[in-house]
């Protein structure tokens, strides 16, 4: 087990700068997901941080010393690929085993070890099939058992769930979970889904154009966004997000909204009167109430099951409001909608940096 | 007009028993244009050159004696100019199975990379196999032209004129300036196929091996060689087909001498064919081309598809 420190990380692929001052401390076991849209920076932050890329300026530090200059397989370090890079011409037996190989371990070692890594991940019946013989979670798996038979210091995943079909992502997202509890190898995950980053993570870096936007513990992200970039990204449905201006009344600070509708806001917000804002609701945190709300329009109703998401029309904006499943509405119908004042997301319309509340 | 039925029937369209039995012959009927050609331009003449090895026949007259499989014994064990066109032909395969690939595969791996004026050379090295055979074989043996050829003037001009001499009119050196001028030409489809299998083998693998430690010379061995399987079918067979039925070049460059050391099954069965009027045997040495073809290539081909 390893900690990483990034110090200062740039990168750069000709004129185009793609990671900008990257300053991140790991601790030695901890799981820590990087989350972000296409484009972010991420896969080539963790492709810096294997090895496999280098940096334009900066430091990466393995367990206080820079490891810069060090290959891959110097760092001691893991890597489960998006396409899971499974050599097609061996089979699972030989993928498991060749880096072992290439380190010339004695056979019985390797053997021990390919079989340890089996008995792990359920892979006994297709140690002799090769990957084309494999289902994408069986494949995952293999790519999986060749990260762990290494006992590397360090595990980084890029992607690695996303090209299986959404129940199976499911079910290997609790997998390895189960088996980061079990071996506590040092863990970074690159991935695109909040929804992987937040179940999986022992802490979320949100990464925005090469810079970290906030970084947290996945629920403290969730609750207290340090601003709309990552207020939208983490949360699903995403936040609906309504301009406004502040109003300091006598019963406390508003939210005006395009339409005058006024929203009560929370005390203590960094906010002046006639300030522009965008303020923040999360669609779960609406709530219907037969009188007293503010009135909106259905748009569209999205049955999933469990929960029902509808589309309303709110100061001429389309809202999700996330509501019961058992709750039966109609397209069309007037609802009205109430949202607890502290729950309400404030930020500045121009630096769009969160005023309500600490974030971490 | 008739309401929904709701009886559960489904109305059924009846066909009669003419329409059924097109509806059947359909494919058959597609196909038929092109199974036309096919037999009559390829499986008959096939049946006929088969029909022709046994007999003596000069391919001329009307008359010919059936002989069995006497040409083909003749070409086994009496006919001492076969013998060499054969091994020939064998020591040409060899040479076209190793070098022109290996070329290609080393070319490839160099013009893979991202460099200034890959798209260039590719072009260059591409260009002589889109030039016919004859063309090729022409152009060199100008070059190889004792008294006035390109390669004799560079050796005398620098300094090596005590090398300079008839490359094609030489019983030693005949066969492999041919074999040069061979590898000239066949470097550059090689290196295309080699070019194409390489830019489809996922970067991943590469990132993969390196992270599980392989150094370059193992990422060759274990990613770069294994993801070019489909490649290497195409490009070695394509060097044993062409290695059994090498003709232009030997027609065009040496015509089979100086004596006959430069005969090849190719132009041998030229020469018994239209030069000594012996159709049956030429058509023997056909079928032998073919058979050496068939049996190296097919397994090989068969083995290498399987995975």
């Amino acid at each position: 087990m390893s900690s990483v420190e990034l110090v200062g990380l740039h990168k750069s692929f000709g004129a185009h700068e793609v990671i900008k001052d990257i300053n991140l401390s790991i601790d030695e076991g901890e799981f820590v997901a990087l989350v972000g849209p296409s484009g972010c920076g991420k896969s080539t932050l963790l492709r810096i941080i294997a090895g496999l890329d280098e940096t334009t300026t900066g430091d990466i530090l393995l367990d206080g010393e820079i490891v810069n200059d060090e290959t891959p397989r110097e760092r001691n370090v893991a890597m489960v690929f998006q396409s899971y890079a499974l050599y097609p011409h061996m089979t699972v037996t030989e993928n498991l085993s060749f880096n072992l190989k290439l380190s010339r371990l004695p056979a019985a070692e390797i053997m021990a070890r390919v079989a340890e890594a089996a008995r792990l991940l359920e892979l006994g019946d297709l140690l002799k099939r090769k990957p084309s013989q494999l289902s994408g979670g069986q494949r995952q798996r293999v790519a999986m058992g060749r990260a762990i038979v290494r006992k590397p210091a360090l595990f980084l995943f890029d992607e690695p769930l996303s090209n299986l079909d959404a129940k199976l992502r499911v079910q290997m997202r609790s997998e390895i979970k189960a088996l980061q509890d079990k071996v506590r190898t040092t863990s970074i995950y690159v991935t695109h889904d909040q929804i992987e980053a937040m179940t999986l993570a022992d802490r979320i870096v949100v990464l925005n154009k090469g810079r970290i936007e906030q970084q947290g513990k996945p629920l403290d992200l969730h609750r207290r966004a340090a601003n709309i970039f990552v207020a939208g990204f983490i949360g699903s449905p995403a936040m609906n997000f309504l301009p406004a201006t502040a109003r300091l009344s006598d019963r406390g600070p508003v939210a005006e909204l395009a339409d005058r509708t006024v929203l009560q806001i929370a005390t203590g917000a960094r906010i002046r009167d006639g300030q522009p804002l965008r303020i923040g609701l999360r669609p779960e945190h609406l709530a219907l109430v037969p009188d007293g709300g503010i009135p909106a329009r259905v748009r569209q109703v999205e049955p999933t099951g469990a929960q029902t998401h509808l589309h309303v029309a709110l100061a001429g904006l389309d809202v999700v409001v996330v509501v019961d499943g058992g709750i039966e509405i109609a397209k069309a119908s007037s609802v009205q909608l109430r949202i607890a004042p502290e729950l309400v997301h404030i930020f500045d319309a121009e630096t769009e940096a969160r005023l309500n509340g600490d974030h971490g | 007009m008739q309401g929904i039925q709701v009886s559960g029937q489904v109305p059924r369209r009846t066909r009669s028993k003419g329409q059924r039995r097109l509806t059947k012959l359909q494919p058959y009927l597609f196909i038929a244009p092109a199974m036309i050609f096919y037999l009559g331009f390829l499986v008959y003449p096939m049946l006929v050159s088969l029909w022709t090895s046994f007999l003596d026949w000069d391919g001329l007259s009307a008359n010919y004696t059936f002989v069995g499989l006497k040409n083909y014994t003749d070409f086994l064990f009496h006919d001492d100019v076969a013998q060499t066109a054969l091994y020939n032909n064998v020591l040409w395969t060899l040479g076209a199975l190793t070098i022109p690939t290996s070329l290609g595969l080393l070319m490839a791996l160099i013009l893979n990379r991202r460099m200034p004026g890959t798209l260039a050379f590719r072009t260059i090295i591409y260009a002589p196999a889109v030039l016919p055979l004859v063309s090729v074989g022409l152009i060199w043996s100008w070059m190889y032209n004792p008294n006035f050829g390109a390669i004799n003037l560079f050796l005398h001009w620098v300094g090596l004129g005590n090398l300079a001499g008839g490359w094609l009119s030489s019983f030693d050196m005949a066969m492999p300036s041919v074999f040069i001028t061979y590898v000239w030409g066949s470097v550059g489809l090689p290196m295309i196929l080699y070019l194409a299998g390489l830019q489809a083998i996922n970067g991943d693998y590469y990132d993969s091996a390196r992270v599980d430690g392989a150094n370059a010379v193992q990422r060759f061995r274990h990613v770069t060689l294994p993801g070019l399987r489909e490649s290497h079918v195409i490009v070695l067979s394509l060097a044993v087909i062409g290695g059994f039925k090498v003709f232009d070049l030997i027609y065009t460059m040496t015509y089979g001498g100086p004596g006959r050391v430069t005969q090849v099954l190719g132009t041998w069965m030229y020469f018994q064919t239209f030069q000594y009027y012996h159709a049956g045997y030429g058509a023997a040495i056909a079928w032998v081309i073919a058979s050496i073809i068939l049996v190296l290539a097919i397994p090989y081909i068969r083995h290498m598809s399987k995975e």
